[in-house]
C-alpha cells in the first residue's frame, strides 16, 4: 500500500474518515509500524497539551469584573454629558458652584487634603525608599517611578508613583490603618471601595489588600490602576 | 439588569477558556492577564455597540487571538534588542511527590513554546481549550487541512520534546 503515514494519521485523528474507511484505516495500523507511530505520538502528543489545561485564577476573574464596571460606568457618563447640556444654565452655575464648595479641600478631612495637594504639588517631599518593592512593577502604560515614605497630617504612608510615557500620573498611598473618607464620596453599588473629585483629583480608597488611596487626573486612568494592583 | 452585568453574565464563564488561550499567546503570566483583561475590554465595546454573538467562546477567542498577535509582535521586536539567555531545563529540581506535576507541567509548557508559532496557536484552540478543527479553522482565518496538519504536526513535536527533555533529565 503507497501512502503518506503523516497525512493519513492527521484524517484518521480527524474524525474525518467514515465508519467504513475507519475500520480499513485501523487494521492497516496493526501491519504499518509508520502509521502506528505517527498515531501514538500524535495521542501522546494531545495528552500533553490537554494537560495544560489551567483553571483561571480569581482575582484575574475580580479584576475582568472591575474593569468592564468602570469601562461601564465612564460609557454612562460619557452618554449622559449631552443631557447635562440642555439643563438651564442657571441650575447648572449652581450646581456646580454647590459642588465646588463642598469639595473644597479645606472642607476635606486632613488627610486627604493633604493627599491632594500632595498629588497636585507633585510629590509628598517624604524621604525616598531606596529597598522597597512596587506593588506593581507596571499599571497597563504607567510604570512604577520610585517610592518615599511621608507623613499625612499624623498618618504614616508609601507614596508609591506611576507614569506613563504621556506623563500621565497615579500615585499610589498604603498606610497601615484606614484613611478617613472624603467628603462627597461615592460608593459603587456592592464595593468596598470609595471615590471621589477634589480639586481635578480623583481619589479612590480601598481597604484591602491594605488601607490604600490611589490619586490621578483620570477617573478611567485611576479606576484601572486600582482593578490591576487588585484594590477592594 | 445593566448591560455590563448582561454582558458578564454572557462571557465571564468562558473566562477559563481565555485564560488558557492568552497564557499560550504571550509568554509572561502578567502579560496573559493583561491580555485577558484587554480582551474583554474590546469585546465589551463591540457589545455596547450593538454586537451579541450567538456563541461567546469564539467570539473571546478571535479577540484574544488577534490581540495576542499583535502583542507577540511587540515583543518579537524587543526581542532583537534584548538577547535573553537560553532557558535550560533545571537540573536540580526537588522531584518530590508534589512537585512532580508541576516539573512536568513546566517540560511541556516550555515545549510548546518551542514549536512554531502557528503550531501553538492551533494546539492551545483545539487541544487545551477543546475547540474543533472547524471552530479553528474560523477563528485563525485557516483552512480546515491546514489546521489539522499544524496541530498534528505540533503534537508529535510536543510528544518528541517532552521526551527528549526527559531523557536528558533523567538519563
Amino acid at each position: 500500500m503507497t501512502h503518506e503515514p503523516e497525512v493519513a494519521a492527521t484524517v484518521y485523528l480527524a474524525g474525518s474518515l467514515d465508519a467504513a474507511e475507519r475500520e480499513r484505516f485501523e487494521e492497516h495500523l496493526l501491519a504499518c509500524e509508520a502509521c502506528w507511530r505517527e498515531v501514538q505520538a500524535a495521542h501522546r502528543g494531545r495528552g500533553l497539551a490537554e494537560s495544560l489545561h489551567e483553571v483561571a485564577p480569581q482575582p484575574l476573574r475580580e479584576r475582568v469584573r472591575a474593569s468592564v464596571a468602570a469601562a461601564s460606568r465612564s460609557e454612562r457618563r460619557r452618554r449622559r454629558r449631552p443631557l447635562v447640556a440642555g439643563v438651564a444654565a442657571t441650575v447648572l452655575v449652581v450646581v456646580a458652584a454647590a459642588v465646588l464648595v463642598a469639595q473644597r479641600p479645606a472642607d476635606q478631612p486632613q488627610v486627604i487634603a493633604a493627599a491632594v495637594a500632595g498629588y497636585r504639588a507633585g510629590g509628598l517631599q517624604g524621604v525616598p525608599l531606596r529597598s522597597v518593592r512596587p506593588p506593581a512593577a507596571g499599571l497597563g502604560d504607567l510604570r512604577w517611578q520610585g517610592a518615599e515614605r511621608a507623613r499625612l497630617a499624623g498618618l504614616e504612608v508609601v507614596a508609591h508613583d506611576y507614569r506613563d510615557p504621556a506623563g500621565r500620573r497615579v500615585t499610589l498611598l498604603v498606610a497601615e490603618r484606614s484613611f478617613p473618607e472624603a467628603v462627597g464620596a461615592r460608593h459603587p453599588p456592592g464595593a468596598q471601595t470609595w471615590t471621589v473629585e477634589v480639586d481635578e483629583v480623583v481619589l479612590l480608597c480601598a481597604e484591602r489588600p491594605s488601607p490604600s488611596l490611589l490619586l490621578g487626573a483620570d477617573h478611567d486612568v485611576v479606576v484601572a490602576a486600582a482593578a490591576r494592583l487588585g484594590l477592594h | 439588569m445593566a448591560s455590563d452585568d448582561e454582558f458578564l453574565q454572557a462571557t465571564l464563564p468562558v473566562l477559563d477558556l481565555v485564560h488558557n488561550l492568552a497564557r499560550r499567546f504571550v509568554r509572561e503570566r502578567a502579560d496573559a492577564e493583561d491580555l485577558v483583561q484587554d480582551t474583554y475590554l474590546r469585546a465589551w465595546q463591540a457589545w455596547t455597540k450593538g454586537n451579541r454573538p450567538r456563541r461567546p467562546a469564539p467570539w473571546l477567542a478571535t479577540i484574544c487571538l488577534n490581540l495576542g498577535r499583535d502583542r507577540l509582535r511587540q515583543a518579537s521586536l524587543r526581542s532583537e534588542l534584548i538577547v535573553e539567555p537560553p532557558q535550560e531545563p533545571a537540573a536540580d529540581i526537588d522531584v518530590a511527590a508534589v512537585a512532580i506535576g508541576r516539573v512536568e507541567q513546566a517540560q511541556i509548557e516550555r515545549a510548546l513554546w518551542a514549536l512554531t508559532e502557528e503550531q501553538r496557536i492551533a494546539i492551545a484552540l483545539m487541544d487545551i481549550v477543546g475547540f474543533t478543527a472547524a471552530e479553528v479553522a474560523a477563528i485563525t482565518g485557516s483552512p480546515r487541512g491546514t489546521v489539522l496538519a499544524r496541530v498534528h504536526r505540533g503534537r508529535k513535536a510536543l510528544a518528541r520534546l517532552v521526551g527528549e527533555e526527559a531523557v536528558r533529565r533523567d538519563p
